[in-house]
């Protein structure tokens, strides 16, 4: 699964490699159970699962699509 | 050449503990790739790091004197901060729940077995020659305590402990 994590604290952060400065976003692509884990514990963390939002968007546009179809 | 090292030439970093230390790389490449953590240098006023002590006992025998080791102690980090928010006593009671959108609250718990697993890195640096001192699976053994003077800053003080074997120290000189 894909996040977009964001640094909502006031501290320099690390993250699987990516050095976030508060405020800062990152996009952490094909992260595991384990690494699901691990970003729920975080607590400096602002978590958003980007396949959630594809899929909506996706569902968006065949909703657009079956629309116009009908049309 | 003796190399001296000042107060503000010191990083202290805190994350999760790192699954198996690289035997490729620095402790802190290591660190920066495997623990989600913040730095703390901006926040720390102290810290004393005391090695495992691993004590030496005399046995007489008949014959000689014998010298018996016993197994080390623990590794022990005692910090004295700014208390700058509640980040260091979470590292000890573990996650907050969010309460009325904004406040951020500790429900502390009295259960044993849910410590969490933590690291802590110390890197003391002049640019040019750097010393990693990395405690792994490291447990917060308090979760603070606070000094609230009336003629000076409110401070917060904790420690936290880690099995020698968790212990890795480098230099790059």
């Amino acid at each position: 699964m894909n996040f977009k994590v964001t640094n909502k604290g006031h501290r320099r952060g690390f993250i699987q490699g990516k050095i976030l400065d508060p405020g800062d976003s990152v996009e952490l692509n094909d992260v595991d159970k384990d690494g699901m884990k691990q970003l729920e514990k975080v607590q400096w963390l602002a978590v958003e699962k980007v396949v959630k939002k594809a899929k909506k968007e996706e569902e968006k546009e065949k909703i657009k699509t079956t629309s116009e179809v009908k049309e | 050449m003796v190399y001296q090292f000042y107060g503000n030439q010191v990083t202290c970093k805190i994350g999760s503990a790192i699954t198996t230390i690289d035997t490729t790389t620095d402790l802190s490449t290591d660190f920066t790739a495997e623990a989600a953590g913040v730095d703390f240098s901006n926040e720390v006023t102290e810290c004393t790091f005391t090695d495992g002590e691993s004590g030496v006992e005399v046995l007489n025998v008949f014959g000689t004197q014998l010298k018996g080791e016993s197994r080390p102690e623990l590794v022990k980090v005692d910090f004295t901060m700014v208390a700058d928010d509640m980040a260091m006593f979470n590292q000890f009671y573990g996650s907050t729940t969010t309460v009325a959108t904004t406040w951020q609250r500790q429900i502390c718990a009295e259960k044993t077995g849910a410590r969490e697993d933590k690291s802590v890195l110390f890197i003391i640096t002049d640019g040019t020659r750097t010393q990693h001192i990395l405690m792994n699976n490291a447990w917060f053994v308090s979760g603070g305590e606070f000094s609230l003077p009336a003629d000076g800053r409110v401070m917060w003080s904790g420690s936290a402990v880690c099995l020698v074997s968790d212990l890795y120290t480098e230099d790059n000189y």
